[in-house]
């Protein structure tokens, strides 16, 4: 075995306008062995795997591929030197066959003319090594399921001769069948001498499938272990691997006072395209916190709450009578306002500038039957500018110009200056740095104390644990368990999102 | 950046325009008059009235292929009725339903069924002109003198401007003020600019997009009623390849083509630049035969500058 590393991160800085997504991150990759990459989100793992392929372009600090100094300005020459990135939405072109998908980019041709046999023949040989001769070569991509559609990626990312392949969380779309065929393909990539490297949520499977274990939490390298200095615990404790700062901590610790909040909404056993009966209540003056892995279903109950989204079965009441919004803007007449976790495309509307995006949902009270009084509007947008802090240059400028925090503080302005009895936030502080997130967060808690239902679904168990009063933990489409007071805790909420029990 | 700096980077195209247009009027004996100007303003008018409602279809996101062929339409249907001897307001009302309809129609496929506006209007292009054959029975309706009126040349302080320039500038006033002042059009431009968001912000993007046809059909059906006050005739190809030059306009005017920016004002001021232009290539006895051509190459060169200095602008 190799003694150098095939891939070597030395020492890499990463910011973003300002704030600190890696610092000084080393990591080392060898041939024939799998490598996990672990942290809670916004650690910096997905940063460093942009890095790596060329996506984005390092500040400071060195990647050593096969002991040369190397900078790929894009995942193209990424590739084309040996290291393949498998993201978790997969890069197949949908609508071509497996056997072009393959050979795309890198077809047999003479002078332009495909030579078609030979696609066939080399697409063949790809599958064949990857003992995948089951998947039709001529079958079109999009029709194949997604553990097929992730071997034909790896099979392209191999007939490019790739010598280190990164997987970002290969086994999260894969069923458990799957999964277990994954992990033996890995195994036996890994005994040809690939260098395997994969970001992984599943502890269990990372526990169970890696050979060393590297940690970053908050952008910094915490530590590389070989698998059997490694265990369940250690490995969470890593990745927290904090006491909450003083002051930050939780307004009350005991069980939310019942007696205090009154519910406004109760869902009734719901089921939708995710998720199955679920029930449970929204109360007024309290924070409700919603979380489990990605399509869990907390994400589509927050849709259905806001009425972004219709559940097919069971019953939602508000005050007591139905409640079945089949619009957005029908929860937002009753008080409940939505703020969408994806503010570029869900959430700023760039063409109206960002005075006019905060003022958005004011138009239906500031107007004289139907037309706008644009001088109370302008104000309004300049006072709520400055209630929520949010630094501009001028009213019309492009709002997504700005970064990420003051997109995300001008779209709490533009919901909250409806003054809703409920607000739905999905991911409040998500790429948000960590001053405006301090400020989220007090802000959220204050709105609870005014009476508001606030209800914040968050894949961060360290938000959830600080701003919530309860938390419901979703897993695989059913309630998990529901949390309130002292039993909110990071631990806990990781464990029931993944289903260890301990 | 300086904010002066940055409106005249993004106008840079409009401005290229402005300044062929001031160049060749220069270089034309006798362009500035006040009757040459008030004749252009009422060869512009009726595309230009086509232009406002394109603008509207285009800010909402959409995009509106059936504009000529509707106005076509409205001209069969209110010619119809005009030799059958019936009051001219009650033929105007007639224009106005049909273009109402056939806008409502297109923005109902797009909106409710989901279908995409170029298909949909190019579909209902076909289906209109059809239509149109059918209420002519094959020939064509002449002497329809019902609306002479707005032919009449009104004087405007010292200059005398047709009725049918004023309707144009009255139209296009109008909706600049719609789409700027009222909350139908702040939606509008919403629902253009980022659907998904302005959905999840409470517009109800379905009934905005309808709206936005039924507005493009409204302006076709004024266009109809000046057509047949300007030639008194109607053919079954009346306003054909209209739509194609109230896309230009608004594209020289600096609407875009992706939805939710621009103005009603630019598109309004580019069709009259469009029309200028072609003017000038009449006046200056340039064989008729370049003038498609030398128009096509202008909008492209427009286009071009537009692509430049967009470059870089996101991000």
């Amino acid at each position: 075995m190799n003694i150098e590393p095939v891939l070597a991160i030395r020492d890499v800085h990463k910011a973003f306008f300002g704030a600190p997504a890696l610092q000084a991150v080393q990591w080392e990759i060898n041939a024939g062995e799998i490598h996990a990459l672990c942290g809670e989100n916004g650690a910096g793992k997905s940063t460093l795997v942009e890095i790596i392929a060329g996506t984005i372009q390092p500040d400071r600090g060195e990647i050593v591929f096969e002991n040369k100094l190397v900078s790929f300005s894009s995942p193209i020459q990424a590739l084309a030197s040996g290291i393949a990135v498998i993201h978790q939405e997969l890069q197949l072109v949908g609508c071509l066959t497996v056997a072009e998908n393959i050979v795309l980019g890198a077809e047999p041709q003479n002078r332009g003319w495909l030579k078609w046999k030979q696609v066939q023949n080399e697409a063949a040989r790809s599958l064949n090594q990857l003992q995948a001769n089951h998947i039709p070569l001529n079958a079109i991509a999009d029709s194949l399921p997604t553990g097929q559609r992730q071997i034909v990626e790896i099979a392209r990312a191999l007939r490019r001769n790739a010598r280190v392949l990164i997987l970002d969380e290969p086994t999260a779309a894969l069923t458990r069948l799957e999964a277990q065929h994954l992990a033996l393909l890995l195994n036996r990539l890994k005994r040809q001498g690939l260098a395997i490297a994969m970001v992984s949520h599943h502890l269990d499977e990372v526990l169970h499938l890696s050979d060393k274990i590297t940690v970053l939490r908050d952008g910094r390298h915490v530590g590389t272990w070989p698998i059997n200095e490694m265990n369940h615990e250690k490995l969470v404790q890593a990745m927290i691997g904090r006491e909450l700062p003083a002051g930050l901590t939780r307004k009350s610790d005991n069980l939310p006072n019942l007696s205090k909040t009154q519910p406004i909404i109760t869902v009734k056993q719901i089921s939708g395209a995710a998720i199955h009966n679920a029930s449970f209540e929204i109360r007024s003056g309290e924070v409700l916190g919603l979380t489990g892995l990605s399509g869990a279903g907390h994400e589509e109950c927050a849709e259905i709450i806001a009425g972004e989204a219709h559940f097919a079965k069971g019953s939602m009441t508000l005050d007591g009578s139905a409640y079945q919004p089949r619009h957005p803007a029908e929860a937002q007449k009753v008080g409940v306002v939505a703020v969408p976790a994806d503010r570029r495309r869900r959430g700023l509307i760039a063409a109206l500038g960002l005075g006019r995006n905060m003022v958005f949902q004011q138009l239906k009270c500031q107007n004289k039957r139907g037309w706008l009084l644009w001088k109370p509007l302008w104000q309004q947008a300049k006072a709520l500018g400055a209630e929520h802090e949010v630094k501009y240059e001028r009213l019309n400028q492009n709002p997504l110009t700005l970064s990420g925090g003051n997109q995300q503080k001008s779209l709490l302005a533009r919901a909250l200056a409806t003054r809703p009895r409920v607000a739905v936030l999905n991911e409040p502080t998500r790429g948000v740095d960590i001053g405006t997130r301090e400020k989220i967060h007090e802000r959220i808690s204050h709105l609870a104390e005014e009476g508001m239902a606030v209800v914040v679904i968050s894949p961060d168990t360290q938000e959830l644990q600080r701003v919530s009063d309860r938390v419901i933990v979703f897993r695989q489409g059913v309630i998990q368990v529901e949390l309130a007071g002292n039993a909110i805790t990071e631990n806990r909420i990781i464990a029931e999102t993944m289903g260890a029990t301990s | 950046m300086n904010s002066g700096i940055l409106f005249l980077r993004r106008r840079w195209p409009q401005i290229l325009m402005v300044g062929i247009a001031f160049w060749l009027t220069s270089t034309t004996q006798n362009f500035y008059s006040a009757s040459n100007l008030s004749a252009i303003l009422t060869r512009t008018s009726i595309v230009g009235v086509l232009a406002v409602g394109q603008c509207c279809v285009l800010l909402a996101g959409g995009f509106d292929l059936s504009q000529g062929a509707t106005l076509g339409l409205a001209c069969a249907v209110s010619g119809t009725a005009m030799t059958r001897g019936y009051h001219p307001a009650v033929c105007a009302l007639m224009a106005i339903l049909t273009g109402v309809a056939a806008g409502w129609a297109n923005g109902f496929f797009v909106s409710k069924i989901g279908t995409n506006p170029f298909v949909t209007t190019l579909s209902s292009q076909m289906i209109i002109r059809g239509l149109t054959f059918w209420v002519l029975g094959g020939g064509l309706l002449n002497r329809l003198t019902g609306f002479q009126v707005i032919e009449k040349q009104i004087p405007v302080g010292q200059f005398p401007v047709s009725g049918r320039a004023l309707m144009f500038m009255l139209t296009a006033v109008f909706a600049w003020v719609f789409i700027r002042q009222t909350i139908w059009g702040q939606h509008l431009r919403a629902t253009g600019g980022n659907s998904e968001a302005a959905r999840l912000a409470g517009v109800r993007t379905d009934r905005m997009k309808i709206l936005s046809f039924v507005l493009s059909g409204l302006c076709a059906s004024l266009g109809a009623i000046m057509q047949l006050a300007f030639v008194r005739v109607c053919k079954a190809d009346t306003g054909s390849n209209m739509e194609l030059e109230s896309i230009a306009s608004c594209v020289i005017g600096g609407v875009s083509l992706s939805g939710g920016e621009g103005s009603i004002a630019g598109a309004a001021w580019g069709c009259f630049l469009l029309k200028t232009i072609e003017t000038i290539i009449t006046i200056r006895g340039t064989n008729d035969n370049y003038r498609l051509l030398i128009t096509g190459a202008l909008i492209l060169t427009f286009a071009a500058t537009d692509a430049w200095s967009r470059r870089g602008r996101r991000n």
